[in-house]
């Protein structure tokens, strides 16, 4: 059994990294990633996805060999200054997600469910629930999603099937989009929004095995990227690559385009309480991951004081770009920076780990 | 000549302003208790032992002026040869009266502040006198002293210790006072076999121990039994005499089924054991009695069969329940609340049933079940979320039907928490998730109707509530008529008065009768509660509200235990489920115990 506190099975694993990693296409990532590379926008999730699991099989692999979380690891190999600062760089990574997370949901909220409310009221109310169940831990976040997950993934499923009637093959078409270059580059720089999926090594040491983190790995992130790829298709089938690219939220207009019999049509609600639980949990699981960094670099015992005092920041921050035009263009560009995240420090990690490897065997062989 | 209106009203404001007081002796006030307001003023602590010590040795000086007065009257009577063998036997008790009555023994005793802690003396009038102190006697009716003497040469006087009205007379007659009173032989009085020669030779009762310190004796008296004290003796006989009235074993009122067994728990202990006892009859079946209360000293038994059950599930049982620090402890629903690990959470951390099968099926599994003597719900420990889905007659039925009822049960639990406060985000916020047709005969039904919709779901679920709950108060047939008339007439003629609309009736109604679908009344009962919370952020959020709130349960189900056990296990986190958590599998294959519950014999 795997109830222990601090004990994560494969289930919770799956959980975290869908949250992380699911949370991108309720928002506005398919329609930028559709402006990038047109028609072959299904693709990016593939390869993505596939160098996502790449790295958490580079992280897990040292994580056979070495004992502690994510800092002591990178500490160990790359010397105490290097392994904070990298440290440092993945607490950024979470937190800002966190805060944007928050920023988005919100402001999206307003413009599909509840148009009189006002923004500051959904940003304290996103923040404060997020806020409530990072209290619970990172444990019952992970519960919570994968007992979520059915019904996520069977909401997403209704959406991506009743539009069958409208769908159009031929929007597919040219099938190289804007250039198979074009797709390898933005494929890529767009691992980065998949950056979330580090949360499996974060919690390494909370998993049973690193055979527990690559079977989470291989399950949550090969099925997201699988549907990712089915939600570019669908969508592209429906609107076309180019009006996609000028969508805010391309799944939510697909919710609104269901009519199946008038009593299954627009079935924008069912969408909206998905859209809000996945919101607040991405949040939650975000913050926690950020707070718990933050604790570990500070030498905290626990993460529980800093909870109400960066929900307050987050909120503040929150308010920090004029509108979600201004928004989209930073999150944009944190994307494309959390690429060092999520593929070029691990790839840094597994050299330092088998030069350190090389030294000490050489090492071993003079004496 | 009576006062006339003007003299009496001038009485009046003259008695208001000239306040004189009142004559008489003061009306009652129910005060603090304050404990040294009994006590004289100038005691010192120290005097009440130098007192009783005092009494003592006084009540020893008489009992040897008796015995001295009567040797004299012997002698002078020239009896002496005769009385010689009583003489000597009763001067033998004598002196181990007075060996008791040393200082050092008598300081020992008294320095113990709580006069059951102390050992039974030989001396019979002191054994009583302690005993008076204990029970407040002769204040305290219920406890009956019957004083005999054991017929024989000599006569060996006794006295036998009961509470009236929880022994069985007829038992106590006939197998403690008439054996005892015709025994005749002759024997040492005095020697430290007497009481081991009388349990052989002359009580035929079943259940007869010792007893050497009046906590023993006091323990065994509020169970129902009976304490023999002998003069001379410094131990009693404590014989099973309990005889409480109690219901007869009778048909479940809570858990009825169409199918299975038809007995019901009572308000006896003993029989509540044996009826589980008569469906598991193992040899490891143990069952441990705690003491819970330290006034009310109810027997509490854990049962758990030793060669399934956790040993740290027992013990962490065993543990929370000796932790209890109470002076009075009723029921089992009062206990559990005592010893569950989240007791401000109102979902049930506990299985309450009446059935003796479920509790044999739920041992069987390798939980562990609470018995509180004086009820007839036993609660079972550890449970999860599920279980307050399964029925009685789930063990009996195909798994076909089964699963069919469970997924209505779920279904119905989901319609009774979640459907009012998503018709009022849909006609607040989501109208669109409608179709057009019946958006409009949503609205035309509302048109003449004063109240927003959120009023009239609120009224018609609190008259809702206020039905049901007079028809469980009303006793009889009343109390269902109650419900049924005051359901339909309330309703029509609400709808008629234009105070709530048809829609809103339909579903309240449906709320209702879903929220009765789900098996375990204290989980209906949160379900009701909650659903107001719902409402409250359906009317503020609309959909969005009630996501967030479905979310926050679900978080709060997810870090609860039931006594160290996840409360949502086995979906999270993910076990071996045994196939028989949300569906039932075919008996065949449901030969796993549940993992969660880390047994010692994983296998069926």
């Amino acid at each position: 059994m795997k109830y222990q506190v601090g004990k994560m099975g494969a289930s919770e694993g799956i959980g975290l990294t869908v949250i992380m990693s699911i949370a991108t296409i309720f928002l506005s990532s398919p329609a930028f990633i559709a402006e990038r590379v047109g028609t072959l926008a299904w693709v990016v999730p593939l390869v993505s996805g596939t160098m996502s699991i790449i790295a958490i099989f580079l992280l897990s692999h040292l994580f056979k060999r070495f004992s502690g979380d994510l800092l002591t690891i990178t500490e160990q190999l790359l010397g105490n200054t290097v392994g904070k600062i990298i440290s440092i760089y993945y607490m950024f990574i979470f937190l800002s997600s966190a805060f944007f997370s928050v920023r988005e949901f919100s402001e999206n909220t307003l413009l599909i469910a509840l148009p009189d409310l006002s923004l500051n009221v959904a940003f304290i109310c996103y923040a404060l629930s997020a806020a409530a169940i990072v209290y619970a831990g990172i444990e019952t976040i992970g519960r919570v999603v994968y007992l979520y997950l059915p019904f996520i993934m069977g909401s997403i499923l209704i959406l991506l099937l009743a539009p069958y009637p409208f769908l159009e093959f031929n929007y597919l078409f040219p099938w190289q989009g804007y250039g198979l270059n074009t797709l390898a580059e933005n494929s890529i720089g767009l691992a980065g929004t998949q950056a979330g999926v580090i949360i499996l090594m974060v919690f390494a040491q909370s998993f049973q095995t690193a055979q527990t983190i690559r079977t989470a790995a291989i399950f949550a992130i090969g099925g997201m990227s699988i549907l990712h790829s089915l939600i570019f298709v669908v969508i592209v089938m429906l609107f076309g690559s180019k009006v996609v690219a000028e969508m805010s939220l391309p799944l939510l207009e697909i919710a609104r385009m269901i009519h199946l019999s008038r009593f299954f049509q627009r079935v924008e609600a069912i969408y909206i309480m998905v859209w809000v639980s996945v919101g607040i949990l991405n949040t939650a699981a975000n913050l926690f991951t950020g707070l718990f960094l933050l604790s570990r670099l500070a030498g905290l015992p626990t993460i529980r004081p800093l909870i109400p005092a960066i929900t307050f920041i987050m909120i503040e921050l929150s308010f920090l770009t004029p509108d979600i035009t201004a928004f989209v263009a930073v999150i944009s560009k944190i994307y494309l920076s959390n690429f060092f995240g999520m593929l070029i420090f691990p790839i840094i990690l597994f050299i330092a780990e088998i030069i350190k490897d090389r030294r000490k065997k050489s090492c071993n062989g003079v004496q | 000549m009576d006062d006339n209106i003007i003299i009496r009203l001038y009485h009046s404001v003259k008695s208001i302003l000239d306040y004189q007081p009142p004559t008489g002796s003061p009306n009652f006030v129910l005060d603090e208790y304050r404990p040294h307001d009994n006590q004289p003023a100038n005691s010192m602590p120290n005097n009440k032992f130098t007192l009783e010590d005092l009494n003592a040795l006084l009540r020893y000086s008489n009992r040897l002026q008796t015995f001295t007065a009567k040797v004299n009257t012997i002698l002078r009577s020239g009896l002496w040869k005769q009385e010689a063998r009583s003489i000597k036997l009763e001067f033998a008790a004598l002196e181990q009266q007075f060996s008791q009555l040393t200082p050092i023994l008598l300081y020992y005793d008294h320095s113990k502040t709580v006069p059951k802690l102390q050992r039974l003396s030989t001396s019979i009038d002191e054994n009583k006198q302690t005993l008076a102190t204990i029970y407040r006697l002769p204040r305290n009716q219920a406890i009956v002293i019957r004083d005999f003497s054991i017929s024989g040469m000599p006569r060996l006087k006794a006295f036998a210790i009961f509470i009236d009205g929880m022994v069985d007379t007829k038992l106590l007659n006939n197998s403690v006072l008439h054996p005892l009173m015709l025994f005749n032989c002759t024997r040492e009085l005095y020697n430290s076999h007497l009481t081991e020669h009388i349990i052989k030779e002359c009580l035929p009762s079943n259940q007869v121990e010792h007893g050497l310190t009046f906590d023993d004796v006091e323990n065994a008296v509020n169970s129902g039994n009976t304490a023999i004290i002998f003069d001379g003796i410094d131990e009693a006989i404590i014989v099973g005499t309990s005889g409480v009235e109690h219901r007869s074993i009778d048909r479940p009122q809570t858990e009825q089924s169409v199918q299975g067994s038809q007995s019901s728990f009572t308000e006896n202990l003993l029989v509540n054991t044996g009826l589980v006892r008569s469906m598991l009859r193992t040899s490891d079946l143990i069952i441990e009695t705690v003491k819970v209360g330290s006034r009310s000293q109810m027997n509490c038994a854990i049962m758990y069969i030793e060669s399934i059950a956790n040993t740290s599930l027992v013990d962490e049982v065993r543990h929370r329940i000796q932790g209890v620090k109470t002076d009075f402890l009723g029921d089992t629903g009062e206990l559990i609340q005592c010893i569950e690990d989240h007791p401000s959470i109102p979902f049930p951390q506990s299985l309450s049933t009446e059935r003796p099968d479920r509790v044999a099926a739920n041992l069987a599994e390798g939980r562990v079940a609470i018995l509180l003597d004086g009820n007839p719900f036993v609660h079972i420990v550890p449970v999860s979320f599920f279980t307050f889905f399964h029925s009685a007659e789930d063990f009996s039925l195909k798994p076909v039907i089964v699963n069919f009822m469970r997924i209505l049960r779920l279904l119905g639990a989901f319609i009774a928490t979640t459907l009012p406060s998503i018709y009022i985000s849909i006609s607040y916020f989501h109208q669109e998730a409608l179709p057009t047709e019946l958006l409009l005969a949503i609205a035309g039904s509302r048109e003449n109707v004063a109240f927003p919709a959120w009023l009239e779901i609120l009224l018609m679920e609190l008259s809702f509530e206020l039905i049901r709950e007079a028809g469980i108060r009303v006793p009889g047939f009343l109390g269902s008529s109650i419900g049924i008339v005051g359901a339909l007439i309330l309703g029509q003629a609400a709808v008629y008065a234009h105070i709530v609309s048809p829609i809103v009736v339909i579903i309240v109604a449906g709320t209702g009768l879903a929220s009765f679908s789900i098996p375990e009344y204290r989980m209906a009962s949160v379900v009701r509660i909650i659903r107001f919370f719902m409402l409250a952020l359906a009317v503020t959020f609309g959909l969005v509200g009630v996501a967030v709130a479905l979310l926050w349960i679900t978080v709060l189900f997810c870090r609860m235990k039931s006594f160290g056990m996840p409360y949502m296990s086995p979906i999270a986190p993910k076990s071996i489920a045994g196939y028989d958590v949300v569906l039932r599998g075919p008996i065949a294959e449901q030969s796993n115990r549940p993992d969660a519950l880390n047994v010692k014999d994983p296998f069926k």
